[in-house]
């Protein structure tokens, strides 16, 4: 009834969408490309990282929990996955020719397969390479390597806050001089003891993992 | 003291910064005691993996996976805004009524007129009250006059921008048009806008509504603007539209940042 009673004028715009223009602004983080993720893991970028999680950690769990893991075991696959993926991008040849999604489970099964069998077998596996993708070139992973750091990592961050901050700095190459002045103590040599006291406490921490005996025996 | 003096032979030896005598004397040792051999691998490989960057990234991590994961919502993002557009329009209908601004009535040029050029003065204007009383007759179908309860909250609520004040002089709220011989309705579209100072909008752009459907435009068109000065900005727009008899909204928006101004109302009568 109204289409036939109603004509446009020549300058009227058909099909106009009153909301079709700029009224809302939605940052549509599900949109982000493998290179955003990539750059953000290579970052630490809060935002990005969190939404790795909220988007991949529920597929990563259900995958673990329904070979029999916990959610400690999809948590740890998380996060090993999240680290390969750093380390890798550090990488200037390394590229991923698959969307992300299906890279990063494809690591987080790789990982979660070395576990299982690692529980199962008492460990017999850890020193292989697993390769998942046909192609496989960049799937390879070292175990014992990522096992290693985080053993490091772990007993790292249970260091207090101060002990971390000189370590950082002594591993970094800073001079026991200039740690003294950036840490605020009153000498060289007490920069120097302080040292020794945080890098004790971390060889203990680090000697308390439970990896850490089985990466003495491989 | 021993072991913080043992500590640091082991890092000028990682380090190459030993002695070539002081080195020798530290192989000597390293063969002989296999836990002081333990002890240097052990320091080669906190010296060998420690990266800033990574502890950095698995503490931010460690702080994300701390938090509980938020629901997925199966809901998507676009429905979440149409909900919010019904919230919204919701909202108008118990939103205090304002009263109308003040508007003062103009009158319409004769159907066959010329379009009057943007900068001709306003006809004089008669009294409403002289204006004739088109009641709907037997022709025009009451339920073309019905209102429109969500587009007359729109209407009654008089919008107000925080950024541009809208202020349309024609045509008046509720306006009878009689359209010509030939059908068409003359409508002039004439206000100004006060755009705060750093908003320059482009122009406008005028949305018809019929009184059956409040979300869906019958049509769109431009309403450019003409003057201005100073953050104020005029328009005065003649337009010959075809419409059959009924009640009609329209909505004014500008054009760049598409945030709504102003709502009105007019009535077709034969």
């Amino acid at each position: 009834m109204v289409s036939n009673s109603l004509s446009m004028p020549e300058n009227v715009t058909p099909g106009f969408n009153k909301f079709s223009k700029n009224q809302f602004f939605v940052l549509n983080l599900e949109t982000m490309t493998t290179a955003d993720y990539l750059s953000g893991i290579k970052a630490g970028d809060p935002t990005v990282l969190r939404q790795l999680y909220q988007s991949m950690f529920p597929l990563v769990g259900k995958m673990v929990q329904e070979q029999g893991g916990t959610d400690e075991d999809a948590r740890d696959v998380f996060q090993e996955a999240t680290i390969v993926l750093f380390n890798k991008s550090k990488s200037p040849e390394f590229s991923i020719d698959f969307q992300f999604n299906t890279y990063f489970s494809a690591v987080c099964r790789n990982i979660w397969s070395n576990k299982r069998t690692k529980k199962s077998n008492s460990g017999v596996t850890i020193n292989e390479e697993v390769t998942l993708l046909a192609d496989g070139s960049d799937l390879e992973l070292d175990f014992i390597t990522m096992e290693r750091q985080r053993v490091f990592d772990m007993a790292f961050l249970l260091l207090g806050a101060d002990c971390q901050k000189l370590l950082r700095l002594f591993f970094e190459k800073v001079s026991m001089g200039e740690i003294a002045e950036k840490m605020g103590f009153a000498s060289e040599g007490y920069a120097r003891r302080r040292k020794f006291q945080c890098k004790d406490r971390l060889v203990e921490l680090v000697k308390q993992q439970p990896q850490y005996q089985e990466l003495t025996q491989v | 003291m021993q072991k913080q003096a043992l500590q640091e032979i082991i890092e000028q030896y990682l380090d190459d910064a030993l002695s070539p005598g002081e080195r020798q004397a530290f192989e000597k040792r390293l063969k002989e005691d296999p836990a002081l051999r333990q002890e240097l691998e052990l320091q080669r490989q906190l010296q060998h993996d420690f990266d800033g960057e990574r502890l950095q990234l698995r503490a931010n991590l460690q702080k994300i996976m701390a938090a509980p994961l938020q629901p997925r919502s199966a809901v998507p993002w676009w429905l979440w805004l149409l909900g919010l557009f019904g919230i919204l329009m919701l909202g108008w209908n118990f939103w205090p009524r304002q009263a109308p601004i003040h508007v003062e009535p103009t009158a319409l040029p004769p159907a066959d007129a010329p379009k009057a050029p943007t900068r001709a003065p306003v006809p004089p204007i008669p009294n409403p009250e002289s204006q004739p009383d088109y009641r709907p007759m037997a022709m025009n179908d009451p339920a073309d006059f019905k209102p429109n309860p969500g587009m007359e909250a729109f209407v009654n609520s008089n919008i107000r921008s925080e950024v541009i004040d809208v202020k349309l002089s024609s045509p008046r709220n509720g306006l009878e048009i009689k359209p010509d011989k030939k059908g068409l309705s003359n409508i002039r579209f004439a206000g100004i806008a006060i755009a705060q100072s750093g908003m320059q909008p482009k122009g406008f752009i005028i949305s018809f509504f019929d009184n059956r459907d409040a979300n869906n435009p019958l049509f769109a068109m431009p309403l450019p603007v003409q003057d201005v000065v100073e953050g104020r900005l005029e328009f005065d727009l003649w337009q010959q539209l075809q419409f059959k008899p009924g009640l009609y909204y329209f909505t004014v928006e500008a054009e760049d940042a598409g945030a709504l101004l102003y709502a009105g109302k007019f009535f077709v009568r034969q």
